[in-house]
């Protein structure tokens, strides 16, 4: 049977526990799991084989303001700030050393997960600072930004000279975004936001968006998703909503029950339906599909 | 009991395998451990039936 990575938060009230090497539900022994550890929020991370490298350039610790982010409680083992030139060179030398490389050529993306730039210009200097650098190392993979602080075209046509280049703006909501989201990112409006999402695929790069499953009604989530579908060139990435002990309450009242969750997948699925657009399993840890997507083996 | 999990995964036509691993995000996990989250791998059970008779009267 299949290893599925699981990140998951600790409430002291779920039905799941877990035991040295076991997982329980109540008292029934349901599962095995091995590499157990905190869910620190580190420089980097690795996923899909050791073949995408996450970085957060910017530590994420510091930035506050969206109701459902947990990254601010979380604990960090290396607080390296990446957009510092030689900080950057450092790391991936030291990265190469760890993981035994000679260069980056094995890498099939570098992800930059980070909402916590100063602005949109030190952004994009940041990305192409980035371009420049990996190439040199190289690398001929696909460099790909989680965030929304690119809201201009003038943005979008100089990140053109990064060969493969992806933009995942993050959406997160369609209701309540001035609640639950901080200003910088519910101030960049969803008509604004639509028009960006236009140009990023005008200017040849993958473009789609994240989206939190479980802040919205259910009828929200439907409608948002059929206006925002056409924009898009790559699945979008959902996230369950997982609500922390600090966080109880954040969800859509509809929301606390798994019927909710079934639901959004099956709407998902029958909006997408017509399109050959997939979720990609290794993207997403928290995610609607396991195993299967749209009655189809994944 | 047993019918609940296969009942809805009957119901949506989504396996079951999927449903806990939905419900584990929803629903998080306790363990001793001193810190707000946690990251593992997993291995289930082997088996949907057995899956089944274990996760009783949840849903
Ligand atoms: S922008 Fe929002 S979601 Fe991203 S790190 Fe900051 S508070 Fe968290």
């Amino acid at each position: 049977m299949e290893n599925y990575y699981c990140a998951l938060q600790l409430r002291r009230d779920s039905d799941y526990r877990i035991s040295e090497d076991k997982l329980y539900f109540k008292n029934e022994h349901i599962g095995w799991v091995n590499n157990f550890e905190i869910d620190f929020c580190d420089s980097y991370y690795m996923r899909r084989n050791n073949t995408v490298l996450n970085i957060n350039p910017k530590t994420r610790l510091n930035c506050e303001g969206c109701k459902f982010c947990y990254t601010s409680h979380q604990k960090s083992r290396s607080i390296i700030d990446l957009t510092i030139p030689k900080n950057l060179d450092n790391f991936f030398y030291d990265w190469m050393n760890l993981y035994g490389k000679n260069d980056l050529s094995g890498l099939y993306q570098i992800a930059v997960v980070s909402g916590c730039f100063p602005n949109e210009n030190s952004l994009v200097k940041f990305l192409l600072d980035l371009n420049d650098k990996v190439e040199k190392m190289n690398f001929h993979g696909e460099i790909f930004y989680l965030g929304s602080q690119i809201q201009t075209e003038e943005s979008l046509k100089k990140l053109s000279e990064i060969p493969y280049f992806a933009y995942s703006l993050s959406i997160e909501c369609f209701e309540n975004r001035d609640k639950l989201l901080r200003k910088s990112k519910s101030g960049f409006t969803l008509e604004q936001i639509k028009r960006i999402m236009q140009l990023s695929i005008l200017y040849g790069h993958r473009t789609n968006f994240t989206y939190i499953v479980g802040l919205d009604g259910i009828k929200a989530l439907e409608e948002g998703l059929k206006n925002f579908e056409k924009y898009i060139n790559s699945f979008p990435i959902f996230n369950i909503l997982q609500e922390h002990e600090y966080q109880k309450g954040l969800r859509n009242y509809t929301a606390n029950n798994i019927q909710y969750y079934l639901q959004a997948r099956k709407t998902i699925e029958k909006i997408f339906a017509h399109s050959s657009l997939k979720p990609t399993m290794w993207e997403v840890c928290r995610t609607l599909w396991y195993t299967s997507y749209n009655g189809e083996k994944l | 009991m047993l019918k609940d999990l296969k009942f809805l995964s009957k119901m949506y036509e989504i396996p079951s395998i999927d449903i806990i691993l939905m419900d584990l995000n929803i629903s998080g996990v306790s363990s001793d451990i001193d810190a707000d989250r946690v990251r593992f791998n997993l291995r289930l059970l082997n088996g949907e039936l057995l899956l089944c008779s274990a996760i009783k009267k949840r849903f």
